[in-house]
C-alpha cells in the first residue's frame, strides 16, 4: 500500500514545491493539518497518486514519530480508552505492521491517507477564508502554516 | 564515433568588424592548444563572437533584415561581406561561410567538406550537426550570460549539454525504434473483429498525434518563456546598467542591491531551516508533543508491548508440559493457543518498543521546547522577510529617483513590466500541460501525463484485439528498461560530474563553500540560489571542465573575457584550468584581465600559446609600434602576433573606440 497524494495538492502547492525538495513534504503538511484538526476525507484512486510505501529522505529517522501521532490521534477517534489494554492492543494490531516499510497496515495506510486528504482540504479552506487561492512562496506560507495548526492546538478537536 | 573538433582559422571581410584573417595554426601546420585574442571591449568583438556562433551553428537563418544589416561595414559603400571559419573535423577539412548581400539584406550560407566540395547551405557532415546547432554551440562558444544560464532554473542548458555530450538520447531513440516495431506487426496483424480493431487503432493514432502535437506546443511555449526571459534579462540589465550611468546613484544602487540580495539569501537559508523544524510533528505543536507522550505513559501504564511475546505461547502450546511442570492436554493446548492472539507478536514488540523509544528520544523531557524553538525560527524569518522588503523598499526609491532623473528610462521600465507580464503569461500557459485532471475529453485533454496513460491502455486495448499481447508486453519491459537506462545513466553521470565539479570548485575557490548540490535543469548550488559572477563564472569552468574532460567527444572551447570578473587571486588557478578544459581553447581577452591570468597559462601550457591583439587603423603611433612586429594588415585592420606586444597592449589604448 502507498502513501497517496492529491493530484489537486500537487498542483495547489506549486509554486513552492520547488523549495520541497520531496513530494512527500506536500504529503505531510497536509497529513499534520489534518491529524491536528480531527479532518479525515476520502478521495477516488484517480483524484490521487501513488507517493512512496516508506518514509523517504529526511523522513526517514521520523516515520516512526509520525506513526505514533497518528496512532494517537486515530485511537482517540475511535475513541479507544488508553486505559483499555484490550481495546488498545486491538486497534494497535489492526494499524501497525512491524514488515511493512511505512511501519503501517494496509488499514493504517488507509486511514492515515484520510487524514492528509482531510487536511488539504482544510488548507484550502483557510486559504479560501483568507482570500488567498495558494501558497505563492515559502517564506510566507511556513507561518501561515504554523498559525493554523496553533489554532487547532487551543481546543480539543 | 567520437569526434575531433578544432578551428583552423577564420576570416572576416566587409563587415562591421574591421577586415581580419585569425589562424590557429602553429609552425609545424598543429592546431595552438591555448590561442588568446587580445580584442579589446567594443562592437568588434561582440561582432566576432556572434558571427563565429552563427557560422557554427547555421541560425543566420533565422535572421531578419534588421538583423543582417547591422553587421553591414560603417560608411561602406560595398554591398557584400562575408564570415568563413575553417574547421578541422577528424583530419578533414570543412568550411562554413555567411554570405552576405547588403543590396537585399540577405544572408546565405556555403559549405564546402572533403568528396562533396563547395555546396549551397548549411550542411555540416551528420556526424558534426549535433554539436554544431544553435543550442550546443553556445556550450563551447561560451560567455559569462551562458555561466549565468547553467545557474538559471529558467534554461534547461545544464541537463542538455549532459545529455547531448554523452548521447544519452539514443537510448530514446531504440526505444521509438522498437515502439515502430511492434507497431508494424500490430498493423500487419488480421482482426477478429474487423470493426473493433479499426476503433481502436485509430484511438491509438488519435491518442499518439494529440501527446504529439501537445509536446509540440509545450515545447514552443519554453521556446517562447527562454526566449521572453532573455530579452526581460537583457532590459533589466539595460536598465541598471543606464541608471548606473548616473554618478550621484550609483554606488547607493549598488550598495542597495547587494544588501537586497543578501537578505534574499537570508530569507531562503531562514525558510529552509523553518522547514526542516516543521518536519517535525512535535516541534509543529505542544500539544502534538504533549499527546504523543500521553500514548507512550499510557502504553506503559496498560503494559504494552508486553514482555512476553506471542510465540512465546504458541510454542508453549506445542510442548508435552507446561511450564510449570504440568502435562498439557488437548483442551489446555487450544486454550493457550486461542489466547496467545491476546498477545503481540515480536515483531510487533519490537516496532511499538521501538515508538517508544523515538517518542522519549525526539520528544525529551520539555514537550514545549520544540514549538519554541519553531517559533523563535518562525520570528527569525519574519524578521528576514521584513528586513528583504524594506531593502527592496529602498532599492526601488533609489532606482525610482534615477528614472525621474532621465525619463528614457520609463520606456525601459515599461517594456521590463510588458515582459514580466508576458512570461508570467507564459508561465501560466505552460501549467496546463501539468494538469492532472481526468475528465476532459482526449482533445480537450492537456496533461501530457494523462494523454501518455490513456495512449498506454489504448495500446494495451489494441494489443489485446491483435493478439500481440505478448510482444506489447516485451515492447513495454523494454522500453521501460530503457527509460530506466537512460534515467539512471542521467541520474548517474549528473551525480559524478557534479562531485567532480565541487573538486575543481574547491581547488579553485579554497576559501570559498560554494558547491553545486544536484544537476537537474540546472546547476543548484548548496543553499544558495546564485553567486557573484567570478563565483558562476568559476563554477560553470568547473562543470564545463570536468564534462569537457569526460566525453570522448574533443571540442574547440571559445571563451569570451575568461578571467575579468574572477578574483585576482583565483585567476591563477583558473589559468592552470584551461588546458585540461579541451584540446583548443580559444579566449577573447582585454588587457585588465592579463594580470595573473596570462602568467598562469605560461605555467600551466609553456610554449603552446598564440598571442593575437587585434585593433582598428586609426592611432598612428600604435600603427607604428606594431610595424615593429609582425603583422597582417587589412583596409581597416591590424593584427599583431607575438606576446610582447600582447602584452604591451595597454587599457588606456582599449578605451578610446580605434579598436576592433
Amino acid at each position: 500500500m502507498y502513501f497517496r497524494l492529491q493530484k489537486a495538492a500537487r498542483e495547489w502547492f506549486r509554486d513552492i514545491s520547488k523549495d520541497m525538495p520531496l513530494d512527500f513534504d506536500i504529503y505531510y503538511l497536509c497529513l499534520m493539518t489534518g491529524l491536528a484538526s480531527g479532518r479525515k476525507a476520502e478521495a477516488s484512486q484517480a483524484d490521487t497518486t501513488d507517493l512512496t510505501n516508506d518514509f523517504p529522505g529526511v523522513y526517514r529517522i521520523k516515520g516512526r514519530i509520525i506513526t505514533a501521532f497518528f496512532l494517537s490521534q486515530e485511537l482517540k477517534q475511535l475513541g479507544i480508552s488508553f486505559t483499555e489494554k484490550g481495546a488498545l492492543h486491538t486497534a494497535i494490531r489492526g494499524l501497525v505492521d512491524p514488515l511493512s516499510s511505512s511501519h503501517l497496515s494496509d488499514q493504517g495506510i488507509k486511514e492515515i491517507n484520510k487524514y492528509s486528504f482531510g487536511g488539504f482540504e482544510v488548507l484550502t479552506e483557510y486559504f479560501a477564508k483568507k482570500h488567498l487561492d495558494r501558497p505563492r512562496n515559502l517564506e510566507t506560507f511556513l507561518p501561515m502554516y504554523k498559525e493554523l495548526i496553533g489554532e487547532f492546538g487551543t481546543t480539543d478537536n | 564515433m567520437s569526434t575531433v573538433l578544432k578551428i583552423i582559422s577564420w576570416k572576416s571581410e566587409g563587415l562591421r568588424c574591421p577586415d581580419h584573417s585569425v589562424s590557429f595554426l602553429n609552425s609545424a601546420d598543429e592546431v595552438y592548444p591555448i590561442s588568446l585574442l587580445q580584442m579589446p571591449n567594443g562592437t568588434g568583438k561582440t561582432t566576432t563572437l556572434e558571427l563565429l556562433r552563427a557560422a557554427l551553428s547555421g541560425s543566420a537563418g533565422k535572421w531578419d533584415k534588421d538583423k543582417i544589416r547591422s553587421f553591414r561595414k560603417r560608411d561602406s559603400d560595398d554591398d557584400r561581406g562575408s564570415f568563413q571559419v575553417t574547421l578541422l573535423f577528424n583530419e578533414s577539412r570543412i568550411t562554413l561561410t555567411l554570405e552576405f548581400n547588403f543590396d537585399d539584406d540577405t544572408v546565405a550560407y556555403s559549405t564546402t567538406k572533403p568528396g562533396i566540395g563547395l555546396e549551397k547551405g548549411f550542411n555540416p557532415p551528420r556526424d558534426l550537426k549535433k554539436f554544431l546547432n544553435d543550442s550546443f554551440v553556445n556550450f563551447f562558444v561560451f560567455d559569462g550570460e551562458l555561466a549565468e544560464q547553467l545557474l538559471d532554473r529558467n534554461y534547461t542548458n545544464a541537463q542538455r549539454i549532459i545529455e547531448d555530450l554523452f548521447q544519452i538520447n539514443l537510448i530514446s531513440s531504440i526505444s521509438s525504434a522498437v515502439d515502430r516495431f511492434w507497431s508494424s506487426v500490430a498493423e500487419s496483424k488480421s482482426a477478429k473483429e474487423e470493426r473493433g480493431l479499426s476503433r481502436r487503432r485509430n484511438r491509438v493514432d488519435d491518442l499518439k498525434e494529440i501527446l504529439g502535437k501537445r509536446k509540440q506546443e509545450r515545447g514552443t511555449l519554453e521556446k517562447e518563456r527562454d526566449k521572453a526571459a532573455k530579452a526581460l534579462k537583457k532590459r533589466n540589465e539595460q536598465f541598471h546598467s543606464e541608471l548606473s550611468q548616473q554618478r550621484e546613484i550609483r554606488e547607493q544602487l549598488l550598495e542597495a542591491e547587494r544588501q537586497y540580495k543578501d537578505l534574499t539569501a537570508k530569507v531562503y537559508l531562514s525558510a529552509k531551516e523553518v522547514l526542516d523544524e516543521i518536519r517535525n510533528p512535535h516541534s509543529l505543536s505542544h500539544r502534538f508533543a504533549d499527546e504523543m507522550a500521553t500514548l507512550k505513559t499510557s502504553l506503559d501504564r496498560v503494559k504494552l508491548p508486553e514482555s512476553t511475546a506471542r510465540e512465546f505461547f504458541e510454542e508453549l502450546a506445542d510442548e508435552e508440559r507446561c511450564i510449570c511442570g504440568r502435562e498439557l492436554d488437548d483442551d489446555s493446548r487450544k486454550a493457550i493457543k486461542e489466547r496467545s492472539k491476546n498477545y503481540l507478536g515480536s515483531d510487533d514488540v519490537s516496532l511499538l518498543n521501538q515508538i517508544k523509544t523515538d517518542i522519549t528520544n525526539f520528544i525529551g523531557p520539555s514537550t514545549g521546547q520544540h514549538e519554541e524553538n519553531l517559533d523563535l525560527s518562525i520570528e527569525a524569518l519574519k524578521s528576514a522577510c521584513q528586513r528583504e522588503m524594506e531593502a527592496k523598499t529602498f532599492r526601488d526609491q533609489i532606482e525610482h529617483e534615477g528614472v525621474l532623473n532621465d525619463p528614457k528610462l520609463e520606456k525601459v521600465r515599461a517594456e521590463i513590466d510588458g515582459w514580466e507580464q508576458k512570461l508570467a503569461q507564459i508561465n501560466a500557459e505552460l501549467l496546463k500541460y501539468d494538469n492532472l485532471d481526468e475528465s476532459a475529453s482526449d482533445s480537450s485533454t492537456f496533461g501530457i501525463s494523462i494523454l501518455a496513460k490513456r495512449l498506454a491502455n489504448a495500446e494495451k486495448q489494441l494489443a489485446e484485439i491483435t493478439q500481440t499481447i505478448e510482444l506489447k508486453q516485451k515492447r513495454d519491459l523494454l522500453v521501460n528498461l530503457l527509460k530506466v537506462a537512460q534515467d539512471r545513466a542521467l541520474q548517474g553521470l549528473s551525480e559524478e560530474i557534479g562531485q567532480q565539479a565541487n573538486e575543481r570548485i574547491s581547488a579553485l575557490m579554497p576559501d570559498n563553500a560554494i558547491r553545486i548540490e544536484s544537476i537537474d535543469r540546472c546547476l543548484n548550488l548548496r543553499g544558495q540560489e546564485g553567486g557573484s559572477v567570478g563565483e558562476t563564472l568559476s563554477v560553470a569552468y568547473a562543470f564545463l571542465a570536468t564534462l569537457f574532460n569526460r566525453a570522448e567527444h574533443q571540442l574547440p572551447f571559445v571563451v569570451d573575457s575568461p578571467a575579468n570578473p574572477i578574483d585576482l587571486k583565483i585567476r591563477s588557478k583558473v589559468a592552470e584550468l584551461i588546458p585540461k578544459l579541451a584540446d583548443q581553447f580559444i579566449a577573447f581577452t582585454i588587457s585588465s584581465e592579463r594580470q595573473s591570468f596570462v602568467s598562469g597559462l605560461e605555467k600551466a601550457a609553456p610554449g603552446q600559446i598564440l598571442y593575437l591583439t587585434l585593433f582598428r587603423k586609426g592611432p598612428n603611433d600604435l600603427e607604428q609600434k606594431a610595424k615593429l612586429f609582425t603583422t597582417t594588415e587589412t583596409d581597416d585592420g591590424i593584427s599583431v602576433e607575438g606576446a610582447p606586444f600582447f602584452n604591451d597592449f595597454h587599457v588606456d589604448t582599449e578605451e578610446n573606440n580605434n579598436v576592433l
